[in-house]
């Protein structure tokens, strides 16, 4: 009992830990490392042998190199710093409006009638083709940016909450409301909370399609940002640079899903271990 | 639990009947595309492959080549280095970088695209400006180490217009046209040729580079202009229908009225042919590495 008394930066430091034993313990299991080690171990030895042209795919060791001088020159992580305060302000906002909106269109078939088919009809544009009107009507540079960031986050968010609250167990609903719950108590206390997995993953799909889009975005305007350079790099034929700059958008994207999943395991205990 | 039993067994025979059927379906797929024999040529579009577009109605291109659209030369690059094309067109500065790359080897120049006019600048519809009210004003440039913007700012300072004054914003070139109907930039500095593209917007070209002649050719007036560089088709040495039967087929192209070859590039391009009637016509011609590592040297100077 006492274990959960620890308060401050105890528990701050508790909570790290369990964290990062969640996250890397899911990147050192033997069940992972059976695939990874191999699939790295090919990433060396193909482009070695020549299976691969290593001009197109270069080896591990060399992504490995100009991953070391790209990271020890500061310059790289300001471009990092810059892409990730673009891609957490897209997110926020489309965390702050997907998510209402959600729950108020799966809540109320009214709201639902009048605002789902707009979004149905919007949803398929792929995000490329509002480049144009986006820098229309927010110029160029940081407003157009989050704006394509967040049209990548907000659809998988909205429809996943929108499904889910939709598809709240109505038991929930009734034994709720006859202990009198007011609609109000109703979306706070049972919709909500009964759709929280489903609105968790939704996050995690809108961080995936959300970082697409911040490559995307940093084609267009600006010279700053993880999509810069290796638009820049892909463009001028430097592959290992290329890499580099996937690699690390994927290791950002396994990160904010670890976050996640840990909020969910804080969250939404009864969804664990299903 | 019979019944169930039942059901099981039909899900995994339905699941099975689908997945052999695609299956089959992209083994049919993949051995289709190994059968092509057609001679595939990347591009990445635009108003100066205009013998490959009159090529195209060459009863003789048909069933021996395909024009191929990619997004950008660096993409015929990469689909050139892998082996996916045959041929392929690319412009200087990713020749620069692809000629420098192991796997080039497998490559040759067998060709190049000239047009008269290299850097432009092209203003904003209803902005009327001279070259020396730029200061202050927004310029895009599709590259911060530009080529095109190092022309322009030397031309620029020759004429005592002070170019740091200016606010350059890289742009996507494809974001350029709407950034200018908007009003976000004021100008934007591009390839010559490419300009049609603004110009058929309402916009209005304020400088363009000319590489004039050294010679007696011409006269004080008109003094004749040098062809730039634009594009090098690039094909695979060991494929002779790319490396010597496409070049002869595009110089036979090439040698087609104005009128024609002024038609296809509207064609294909969709810019009206009046706006192409006021423009040069690109030009290929046949050539090999040591042409073009001179003619870029010289570009470079």
């Amino acid at each position: 009992m006492t274990e959960y008394r620890v308060k401050g930066p105890r528990l701050v430091l508790r909570e790290t830990g369990f964290f990062m034993r969640n996250a890397f313990g899911s990147i050192f299991s033997p069940e992972f490392i059976v695939v990874f080690v191999p699939a790295l171990a090919l990433w060396e030895i193909l482009p070695r042998v020549g299976v691969v042209p290593s001009t197109l795919v270069p080896p591990l060791s060399t992504v490995t190199v100009t991953a070391w001088e790209m990271f020890v020159s500061d310059e790289y992580l300001v471009h990092i710093a810059h892409s990730m305060g673009k891609f957490f302000l897209a997110l926020a906002i489309a965390i702050a409006t997907a998510i209402p909106l959600g729950v108020l269109m799966g809540w109320n078939i009214a709201v639902r009638k009048r605002v789902l088919p707009f979004f149905q009809l919007l949803a398929p544009v792929p995000p490329p083709a509002w480049v144009p009107i986006t820098i229309i009507i927010f110029g160029i540079g940081l407003p157009m940016q989050t704006f394509l960031i967040f049209l990548g986050a907000f659809y998988p968010i909205l429809f996943n909450t929108y499904q889910a609250v939709k598809d709240t167990d109505p038991r929930f609903l009734a034994s709720a409301r006859i202990f009198g719950a007011s609609e109000f108590t109703l979306i706070t206390r049972v919709y909500i909370w009964d759709a929280l997995g489903a609105i968790i993953m939704s996050v995690k799909t809108g961080i995936a399609v959300g970082l697409v889009m911040l490559v995307i975005a940093e084609m267009y305007g600006g010279r700053s940002g993880i999509g810069y350079v290796l638009m820049e790099a892909k463009e001028f034929f430097q592959i290992p640079v290329m890499v580099v700059c996937m690699v690390t958008l994927g290791i950002i994207g396994w990160f904010l899903i670890e976050v996640l999943k840990f909020a969910e395991l804080k969250l939404a205990v009864w969804k664990v271990g299903r | 639990m019979k019944r169930v039993h039942l059901l099981v067994h039909e899900h995994s025979r339905a699941s099975l009947l689908i997945l052999l059927v695609v299956l089959l379906t992209a083994a049919a797929f993949l051995s289709g595309c190994g059968e092509r024999d057609v001679t595939v040529i990347g591009h990445s579009g635009g108003p100066l492959l205009t013998a490959a577009y009159v090529a195209e109605s060459d009863p003789e291109f048909g069933g021996r080549f395909e024009l191929s659209r990619l997004g950008t030369p660096a993409d015929v690059g990469y689909a050139l280095l892998s082996g996916d094309l045959a041929a392929g067109f690319i412009d200087p500065a990713r020749y620069e970088e692809i000629e420098r790359l192991p796997g080039f080897e497998k490559l040759e120049v067998v060709g190049k695209v000239t047009y008269p006019f290299g850097a432009t600048l092209v203003v904003r519809n209803g902005l009327e400006v001279r070259l020396g009210d730029l200061e202050g004003k927004k310029v895009g440039i599709s590259q911060p180490e530009c080529v095109l913007w190092d022309t322009f700012k030397a031309d620029a300072e020759r004429l005592n217009v002070d170019t740091e004054k200016l606010e350059l914003q890289v742009i996507a070139f494809d974001a350029m046209i709407p950034a200018l109907e908007a009003g976000i930039i004021d100008a934007v500095v591009v390839r010559g040729a490419l300009a049609a593209v603004a110009v058929k917007e309402g916009h209005t070209v304020l400088y363009q580079n000319w590489e004039i002649e050294e010679t007696d050719a011409g006269d004080g007036c008109c003094p004749l202009t040098e062809d730039q560089v634009e594009l090098i088709l690039l094909a695979q040495r060991n494929d002779p229908e790319a490396s010597s039967g496409l070049p002869a087929l595009l110089t036979r192209s090439q040698s087609s009225s104005l009128e024609v070859l002024r038609s296809a590039a509207a064609q294909a391009t969709g810019i009206p042919v009046e706006i192409l009637a006021d423009l040069p016509v690109s030009r290929f011609e046949v050539a090999d590495r040591a042409l073009i590592e001179e003619l870029l040297s010289h570009d470079d100077e």
